[in-house]
């Protein structure tokens, strides 16, 4: 199996954060410029140096892209649309991945062929310590920086409704109901910061869970009914 | 259900925690707080919408349904009755003040189909990926990380002018048990910890303050009395790490011993580190000590030890940090630990000392933590876990007072009294003369059967002239800070090494003693009013027990009330005392 991994970091402001996270992407496999990993920072109109200090910091290991339409979604579309390997990883630009991630989830793809999607698990931290309160015990981390996917997850289930809130929620969601397979491996390999400007959801954008669960519940009625048509056939 | 459940009442939608979104012609609603989400179609989308943010009278959505699918209105209220029933029960509507009388029918959906009564489709598939969202471990309200909620950071009131607080609600939101109320025999007492003092209200009217417990009640500590918090994960997941800060201290020195005390006829665990200085806090409950591990789990488990280790979890860490960093902006006035101070727990920290004594209710465990390396006071040696079992017990219905209990055969007497006033001397006395032996300082009583349970063995003199009324106990204190070694401490002896014919695990009261010291040489005894008793008793009970309540006081008076009382005059002539309890108690 073509074990090469995409991996795609939304960033949004986010020059405070990010070199940590693309180091703990690079520590994933050692040797300078492999080419089995890909990746790709997706700059989602920052208003800092973000891409800048990306280039900066790391010069031709990382690619930076411009998404200029706001939202992590359209963002981690962009990254999607532009990722040549096909395994894909996604870090939010202030997550951490611990090493072990990369290997653990694709061996897991290469053994069982029938698994579309890898998480792992995954803990939370306060920056600064103890500022917020987290969960540091590792559980189930069943966002985008604990999961690995193969490609032809989003030629099946699609990109990601580009919605502000519930958008991975409601594509997993999809991804189930079309009988996408997925794991969790047992390590914990994703620390998840904790911090005063987390994302650029706000409260208007909570109204967007109904947004992305309506999404979800259309598509589920109309895959239903087209699963009935071919029944009644 | 009653026809009439519901009716006249006014509901709205439950935001912020649930949020909703109109679609063509179906509602969607998300809970924020679990990751549930429902689907509304129809006659369920119109109420639901009719109910709205400020909410509804029933009464008037059910006339919407009526008027717009055309019902008999009887049919209207009872699927609206089971639809809110569904609702309530999901907390996703809630009952409000006074919603709207009439509601119209102009931003609702029109009917695309036939009346069905009101339904909730709901989904709960995608539940772990909504909590892991952040806004969910973080706040379902703002949406974001935050600061501390600012219930957690009660901040202390601005301290009273001089000469403002007198008798009274010391602050302006004082709840009830600011004041400590007993009423017996048409007297009154009342306790004031805020402003150090307690009050007599005799029965011809006439006041009488006292202050000479100011010292016990420190009312200089002029934080606001902080609300009990809701019990929540995070301030429960702190007692985990407590617990596992305690089970790793103990795990690197070999494992935590544990030994077995029946206290209060329940079974306690003691749980110390090895070679922790704590375990100096059992020898003082010796004598309650069950010779073999019982085979059902403890009633009770408290785990002590000292020395924060390095290793300790962040939050907890950073807890305890702040506690000795800057207690009095983390404390209530009575060491209340704000962070911790929620339903089902209590954190009591005693900055003096350096201890933290926790409980959970819920689970029945307790924590004594000494922050700091140094050795555990006389005190605490002398008279562990003071708070763990005042609380524990207390939701028990026993008592925990500041107390002496001495007695024959016949049953004990209870000597009641601040420290100073004769307890301890005369409960040693009578220890030394062989009486039976309840303890010098601190006693469990049972207010229903008037028993008093042993708490501790241990007895305290004050320094070396003490030894001219009791040589028997000459040499013999256990504790490195007393007197005898050189310490500013007072000598702690435990006595069932010393006299264990005479320390007993409880005795059944006949009375209550209230000793004084006169200067004659003859000890005489008189009957008193139970009143006074309780004067004894009451305020330097409450006084020392961080989280005494009116229930305290009534315990006390439950059990006075029960009891004869008599005013122990003591003699010089130390020898009359044994013999005066002994002829009241046979007599």
């Amino acid at each position: 199996m073509n074990t090469s991994v995409s991996v795609i970091i939304p960033a949004r402001n986010a020059a405070r954060y990010i070199r940590q996270a693309i180091e703990s992407v690079l520590k994933q496999r050692e040797g300078e410029a492999d080419p089995n990993l890909d990746v790709i920072v997706v700059d989602n109109a920052s208003t800092d140096d973000t891409g800048d200090c990306v280039q900066r910091c790391f010069g031709s290991k990382v690619r930076v892209l411009n998404e200029p339409k706001p939202g992590a979604a359209c963002a981690r579309n962009a990254g999607i649309a532009a990722a040549s390997a096909p395994l894909l990883a996604f870090l939010d630009a202030d997550d951490l991945w611990l090493p072990g991630k990369l290997d653990e989830q694709v061996a897991v793809l290469a053994t069982h062929p029938e698994v579309s999607l890898v998480f792992c698990n995954g803990a939370e931290f306060s920056d600064p310590p103890d500022a917020f309160p987290c969960n540091s015990q590792s559980r189930p981390f069943m966002g985008p920086s604990g999961m690995l996917a193969r490609r032809e997850a989003f030629t099946v289930a699609g990109p990601l409704p580009e919605f502000r809130c519930g958008e991975f929620i409601a594509w997993y969601g999809w991804a189930q109901t079309l009988g996408l397979r997925s794991l969790v491996v047992p390590g914990s390999f994703v620390h998840r910061r904790v911090h005063e400007d987390n994302t650029t959801r706000n409260r208007q954008g909570l109204a967007d869970y109904a947004l992305a669960m309506h999404w979800l519940m259309e598509r589920r009625r109309t895959h239903a009914a087209a699963a009935d048509g071919v029944a009644s056939r | 259900m009653a026809d009439d459940t519901f009716r006249g009442h006014s509901y709205r939608i439950n935001e912020p925690d649930v949020i909703h979104q109109l679609f063509d012609r179906e509602v969607v609603v998300v809970d924020l707080r679990d990751g549930s989400y429902y689907s509304l179609t129809e006659s369920a989308g119109a109420a639901w919408l009719a109910f709205g943010s400020g909410g509804a009278a029933v009464d008037a959505v059910a006339n919407l349904l009526t008027t717009v699918y055309a019902l008999p209105p009887d049919v209207a209220a009872r699927d609206l009755r089971a639809f809110i029933g569904e609702l309530t029960a999901r907390d996703l509507i809630v009952a409000c003040p006074s919603g709207a009388a009439v509601v119209g029918g102009a931003h609702l959906p029109t009917p695309t189909a036939a009346y069905s009564p009101p339904e909730l489709q709901s989904y709960n598939d995608l539940q772990e990926l909504f909590l892991l969202d952040p806004v969910h471990d973080v706040d379902a309200r703002t949406g974001w990380p935050h600061a501390p909620a600012p219930e957690t950071v009660a901040r202390p009131l601005a301290p009273p002018a001089a000469g403002q607080v007198t008798t009274g609600v010391s602050h302006a939101d004082a709840g009830s048990d600011d004041i400590l109320t007993a009423k017996l025999g048409g007297q009154t007492l009342l306790v004031d910890r805020n402003a150090g003092i307690y009050v007599t209200l005799g029965v011809d009217g006439s006041v009488t303050e006292h202050r000479d417990l100011e010292a016990l009640m420190r009312p200089w500590l002029v934080a606001r009395k902080p609300q009990r918090l809701a019990s929540s994960p995070q301030r429960r997941q702190l007692l985990d790490r407590l617990d596992m800060s305690f089970m790793d201290e103990a795990a690197s020195a070999g494992g935590p011993v544990q030994r077995w005390y029946r206290i209060g006829g329940h079974v306690v665990c003691v749980r110390t580190a090895p070679g922790s200085d704590a375990a100096r806090l059992r020898p003082a409950l010796g004598h309650l000590a069950l010779s073999e591990t019982p085979n059902a789990e403890a009633d009770l488990t408290i785990s002590a030890w000292n020395g924060v280790s390095p290793s300790a979890p962040p939050l907890l860490a950073n807890l305890l940090w702040r506690l000795r960093a800057n207690w009095c902006t983390e404390c209530g006035p009575r060491g209340e630990v704000l962070e911790l101070h929620a339903q089902g727990i209590s954190a009591i920290y005693n900055a003096g000392p350096d201890v933290l004594s926790v409980v959970d209710f819920e689970k029945n465990r307790g924590w004594l933590l000494k922050l700091d390396d140094d050795a555990f006071p006389y005190w605490e040696v002398g008279s562990p876990f003071r708070f763990l079992l005042h609380e524990w017990f207390a939701a028990r219905g026993l008592q925990y007072v500041h107390a002496a209990a001495v007695g024959t055969d016949r049953g004990g007497v209870l000597l009641v009294g601040k420290g100073g006033a004769g307890k301890s001397t005369t409960a040693l006395v009578c220890a030394a003369a062989g009486m039976r032996y309840a303890g010098d300082d601190y006693c469990l009583i049972d207010p229903g059967l008037a028993w008093a349970h042993s708490l501790y063995n241990t007895g305290k003199l004050k320094g070396a002239e003490d030894y001219a009324r009791l040589p028997g106990l000459t040499g013999l204190s256990g504790n490195p800070d007393s007197f005898e070694h050189g310490g500013d401490g007072k000598g702690v002896y435990f006595l069932d090494g010393i006299w264990p014919e005479s320390v007993v695990a409880g005795m059944p009261l006949r009375a209550i003693v209230v000793p004084r010291i006169t200067g004659e040489s003859a000890t005489r005894i008189e009957p008193c009013s139970p009143f006074e008793a309780i004067v004894a008793m009451l305020p330097s009970t409450v006084g020392q027990l961080p989280a005494a309540a009116n229930e305290d006081c009534d315990r006390m008076v439950a059990l006075a009330e029960k009891l004869p009382s008599y005013v122990l005059h003591l003699g010089t002539d130390i020898r009359g005392i044994p013999s005066t309890i002994a002829s009241l108690l046979n007599g």
